[in-house]
């Protein structure tokens, strides 16, 4: 599905749950090099920015937009050669799109996760490193229950409204966890910043109704990581931290549930109790 | 005319006097606006509509960039003291969008303007921005991040009485400031980003 048809659908999907998961559309997949991750099936790739949004300007002619495409491209065949997993771009091109449009594109997708790719920007040159955000609980969201669904009027059976402002609530745990995989796998092959797992009120995320994270691959304001990030190698094993930082959160995921979980899921507990909709096919 | 005629003339000219009075006070009244002690609303509290600073200053936390350009860092400088809630809220966001004084670096779009500042009864301030915190911002999440919640800091932390701030651009609700971060929600102060 082409963006732009995404977006006209938008108005009629948006915050529809429908609970039909064996009506899923059958992506053509790509041969299938590793093993085939069985709890996942789609992953949404968001390339940030796009058009007239150039997003940040860095050293060295680096412009954000182009280095998220470039990346996102890298991120899906890695994930496609190595998972055999659909992965749905938002943007094929340099065009623009609006930020909730693009969560809607992972909802009516169907996916499983939904990762927005960008390069940071400061105005201090030193600032350096990769960081990762998931959406940051404001008051509705710390009020809704870990890992339930937001409920919502039912229109028909099996088909429930969710707000989209809510749409991210019940899945935030899932989605600090993921965040979390992702600075653990690159770990030793991706440069961090000083905090590198964040959270923040992130409008791509919010209607985003499964587990979702905002990567900043590196700072374009800082000369040497721009030179960095410009390289096929740099890139390259980002993506590969990317696939195994997907890797880890499926495994994770699918680990059997500890009543003694603490109440923020990291990397090394498991992150939904029985039950809840997750990765599950 | 009998005297009884004209002392019921007299009456009704007083009456009429007193009428006269009374309807010219509430006339002066509506025109001056409500009293002080009314319960203000927002568009009575618009900051086309402050009275003039006075001549007092006070010591406000403004936030600039940190040495690592990730975090906020909270430097006290003197503002104009403002003779209501409004004023002050509105100097402090100026005080909070003028240039940095060396060596800080500040965290808002150069020339990036303040069009209206709203308080409302329930502790919301509404602060709108001109359009050049849009169209000069570099972008950047982080960048973003910090420049929002300079503005969101700077009030939460110097007037108690803010609990929330919402920010517009050009008058208008906006998605967000640079392409991130969410401002059509209410936010509230994160001295989590304060180093």
């Amino acid at each position: 599905m082409s963006p732009s048809r995404a977006f006209a659908l938008a108005p009629l999907v948006v915050g529809l749950v429908a609970s039909l998961a064996d009506q899923r559309v059958t992506p053509a997949l790509p041969p299938v090099v590793g093993p085939p991750a069985d709890d996942l099936r789609t992953i949404v790739i968001d390339p940030g920015h796009g058009g007239e949004d150039a997003g940040v300007r860095g050293a060295g002619d680096t412009v954000e937009k182009t280095l998220a495409l470039d990346l996102a491209r890298r991120v899906k065949t890695a994930i496609e050669a190595r998972l055999g997993v659909r992965v749905v771009l938002t943007r094929e091109d340099d065009r623009a799109m609006g930020l909730d449009a693009r969560a809607a594109i992972a909802n009516n997708s169907h996916a499983d996760l939904f990762i927005s790719l960008h390069a940071n920007g400061s105005v201090r040159p030193a600032a350096v490193g990769a960081e990762i955000y998931s959406l940051s609980p404001d008051g509705r969201a710390a009020a809704a229950p870990p890992g339930a669904a937001d409920a919502g009027p039912v229109l028909a059976p099996g088909v429930e409204l969710v707000p989209w402002e809510r749409a991210q609530t019940p899945r935030l745990l899932e989605s600090a966890a993921l965040a979390a995989a992702i600075a653990e796998a690159g770990r030793g092959t991706i440069t961090f910043g000083v905090n590198p797992v964040r959270q923040a009120p992130l409008r791509v995320l919010v209607g985003a109704m499964m587990p979702a994270v905002l990567v900043e691959a590196g700072y374009l304001t800082n000369a040497d990581e721009a030179a960095r990030l410009a390289t096929d190698e740099y890139t390259n094993a980002f993506a590969r931290a990317l696939v195994d930082a997907v890797v880890r959160f499926r495994d994770r995921a699918s680990a059997p549930y500890a009543p003694a979980a603490p109440a923020m899921a990291t990397p090394s507990s498991p992150i939904r109790p029985p039950g809840a909709r997750g990765l599950d096919p | 005319m009998t005297r009884r005629t004209a002392v019921a003339v007299a009456l009704l000219a007083l009456v009429a006097a007193a009428v006269v009075t009374i309807g010219l006070l509430r006339l002066t009244r509506f025109f001056e606006g409500p009293e002080s002690d009314a319960a203000p609303t927002a568009e009575a509290l618009a900051s086309s509509d402050a009275p003039a600073p006075t001549e007092g200053r006070i010591t406000a936390q403004i936030f600039y960039a940190s040495a690592d350009g990730e975090h906020l860092v909270a430097v006290e400088r003197e503002v104009p003291l403002g003779a209501t809630p409004l004023e002050q809220a509105r100097r402090i966001v100026e005080a909070q969008l003028a240039p940095a004084p060396a060596p800080q670096l500040s965290v808002i779009p150069p020339a990036t303007t303040l069009r209206a500042c709203f308080l409302t009864d329930n502790g919301r301030a509404i602060v709108d921005l001109g359009p050049e915190v849009r169209t000069a911002h570099p972008g950047g999440t982080t960048n973003e991040l910090l420049t929002v919640y300079a503005i969101v800091n700077a009030l939460g932390v110097n007037l108690p009485a803010v609990t929330g701030v919402q920010l517009l651009v050009d008058g208008e609700p906006v998605e967000s400031v640079a392409g991130h971060v969410d401002v059509r929600r209410v936010l509230r102060k994160r001295l989590d980003l304060v180093q």
